[in-house]
């Protein structure tokens, strides 16, 4: 009988510590694409045009792949707007997860790499270029592949951004190479829906998810009575002050509508929509608004 | 065709460039004008006026400043014409680019609208020298138009050619380049409302077999999206069917080719029933 106890208490121990936990796993490619900033061509508060040589750009995004990089599909139409590469996949967990992102390289021409926040890793599984320390993972060269491997530990809830961080590191960020992980606590409810906004800039305009100027950045909708989660990024040099029109939050010190991120910062916002309307989302930063970064978001019955 | 008399004191729509100013600043990390058209022998001076060093190097032509200190100045005086890009080799993300003519002749921005003439600019080499427009006619080049040029050589030409055409400029045996000039067609639209509301788009003059969209405005997208291809009949004409289930703002491009540019309709707006 004893027997029977300590075999039982050893299996009990040898079990998974985090019941329900799951090991989820992605196929990304590091791809050259050509993109287009401003694809209407003109910003209809200003009713500036512009030229194809000042919003066309040729870079690398990462786009996601089936399994075994087979084919490849849309990042993710529904959470960052119909952009297609900008921001990277959404890379969704719970804590808990085991997270493995297997990632090639397409770039003929440079190496590249995928470095994570908010989640655990080993040394190996770091991402970045440090000569004389970092292994393949940060240096993933042109044809080759890596397997990332993570942990979303108890403190891994929110949004979290992942970039390069391989020598080319500073013209890929620059170019769009970068993305989000949304990763959610064990029991908690997923929102209605959920929009990924990314502040950077390129090609000299201010973009959210790659893109500049009303109708261009994405446009992003929900019904009254849905639980709207709002997952907002900064890379890249400059901070931004996010801001919904017609919405507010609750913050450390009581109600907030607008909040500030700077490069490599993230935070998620929740709430339950109750306004009906067409509004605006924003970098309060005027500068940076007027030159494209600003959207719209709209909210029906 | 509208001859018009140069205007003294109105720079040309286009980047060519009258001999007084021909100066290239450098207030940054960049070249200002990043463009410019100069005829052959008129001297162009570049200017430091950045607290760095740079320097002018291109790879054909002939212009190496070698290094300008903050302040300095360097001239060169184009020989040959041609067009050629140059760089500051301490800062290569620093392009510009000097065109050098013979003659410049340069069509301002094209115009978007059908019946608006498009200006034609230039500079000659001296202020007084005779100028003759000529239009290219079954291979043969045509006298249109003539004017003496104004101060600094300048000289414009308005053309509303009926038809796409090329044109060029001379001054004794100096030729310009020839320079295309696009023809705006006029696109009108119709709705029949009948059993099916049906927009009926003509253009003019006929661009009987160009391909054809038709556009419906997306508010949350602030502009025109396509929703339907065609084609301009032999009467040049083409029609579509629309829903009436929904409120939609629509209108006709007839798309460019063959030397003529999108046409554009007004919009119309159909309501549902």
């Amino acid at each position: 009988m004893a027997r029977v106890l300590l075999l039982f208490g050893l299996f009990v121990l040898a079990a998974p510590a985090s019941a329900g936990a799951a090991v989820r796993e992605y196929w990304v490619g590091a791809v050259p694409t050509t993109w287009n900033v401003i694809p209407n061509g003109h910003d209809p508060m200003t009713h500036t045009v512009f030229p194809a040589a000042e919003r066309i750009a040729h870079t690398v995004l990462y786009r996601r792949f089936t399994r075994g990089w087979r084919s490849q599909f849309r990042n993710d139409r529904e959470v960052s707007g119909d952009n297609d590469g900008i921001p990277g996949p959404l890379l969704r967990a719970r804590v808990g997860d085991t997270i493995l992102v297997h990632f090639r390289n397409f770039d003929p021409a440079r190496s590249h790499s995928m470095h994570f926040h908010g989640v655990s890793y080993a040394e190996a599984s770091d991402g970045s270029y440090v000569p004389g320390f970092s292994g393949p993972g940060g240096n993933v060269r042109p044809g080759k592949t890596f397997t990332y491997r993570l942990q979303a530990g108890p403190n891994a809830a929110g949004v979290w951004s992942y970039h390069d961080h391989s020598p080319s590191m500073h013209a890929s960020i620059s170019g769009g190479l970068y993305g989000a992980l949304s990763i959610l606590g064990r029991r908690e409810q997923r929102p209605d829906r959920e929009f990924v906004v990314v502040f950077s800039s390129l090609m000299g305009h201010q973009t959210i998810n790659g893109r500049a100027y009303l109708g261009n950045t994405p446009v992003f909708h929900a019904k009254v009575g849905e639980v709207v989660q709002w997952d907002v990024l900064a890379i890249g040099e400059e901070h931004h002050t996010f801001h919904v029109h017609g919405h507010r939050w609750v913050g450390p010190e009581g109600g907030v509508d607008v909040r500030t991120l700077g490069p490599a910062e993230s935070f998620r916002v929740r709430w339950r929509e109750d306004a009906p309307g067409a509004w605006l989302y924003h970098c309060h930063v005027e500068g940076h608004m007027g030159h494209g970064m600003i959207g719209l978001y709209r909210v029906s019955r | 065709m509208l001859p018009v008399a140069d205007m003294p004191g109105t720079p040309p729509h286009g980047p060519a460039a009258p001999a007084a100013t021909n100066v290239i600043s450098m207030p940054g990390k960049a070249f200002a004008p990043r463009d410019l058209a100069v005829l052959i022998g008129q001297p162009v001076t570049w200017r430091n006026d950045d607290t760095s060093t740079h320097d002018i190097l291109s790879r054909s032509g002939g212009i190496e400043s070698g290094f300008l200190g903050p302040g300095a100045s360097y001239v060169f005086t184009p020989s040959v014409g041609g067009v050629f890009p140059y760089i500051c080799t301490i800062h290569p993300q620093m392009q510009g680019r000097l065109r050098v003519y013979g003659l410049a002749l340069e069509a301002a921005a094209a115009p978007r609208l059908p019946g608006r003439p498009t200006v034609l600019s230039g500079v000659a080499p001296a202020a007084g020298d005779e100028v003759v427009l000529t239009r290219l006619e079954a291979g043969v080049w045509v006298p249109d138009a003539r004017i003496r040029a104004g101060g600094g050589g300048r000289f414009t030409f308005a053309v509303l050619p009926a038809t796409p055409s090329t044109y060029r400029a001379e001054v004794g045996d100096r030729v310009s380049d020839g320079v295309a000039v696009r023809v705006v067609p006029r696109v009108t639209l119709r709705v029949r409302r009948g059993a099916k509301v049906v927009l009926e788009a003509t253009a003019t003059p006929s661009r009987a077999g160009a391909r054809v969209r038709l556009e419906r405005y997306v508010r949350e997208r602030f502009t025109w999206v396509p929703v339907r291809a065609g084609r301009l009949d032999e009467r040049s004409r083409v029609t579509f069917a629309v829903r009436t289930t929904v409120r939609q703002r629509l209108r006709v491009r007839v798309l460019a080719s063959r030397g003529y540019a999108d046409g554009r309709s007004a919009p119309v707006v159909v309501r549902p029933r």
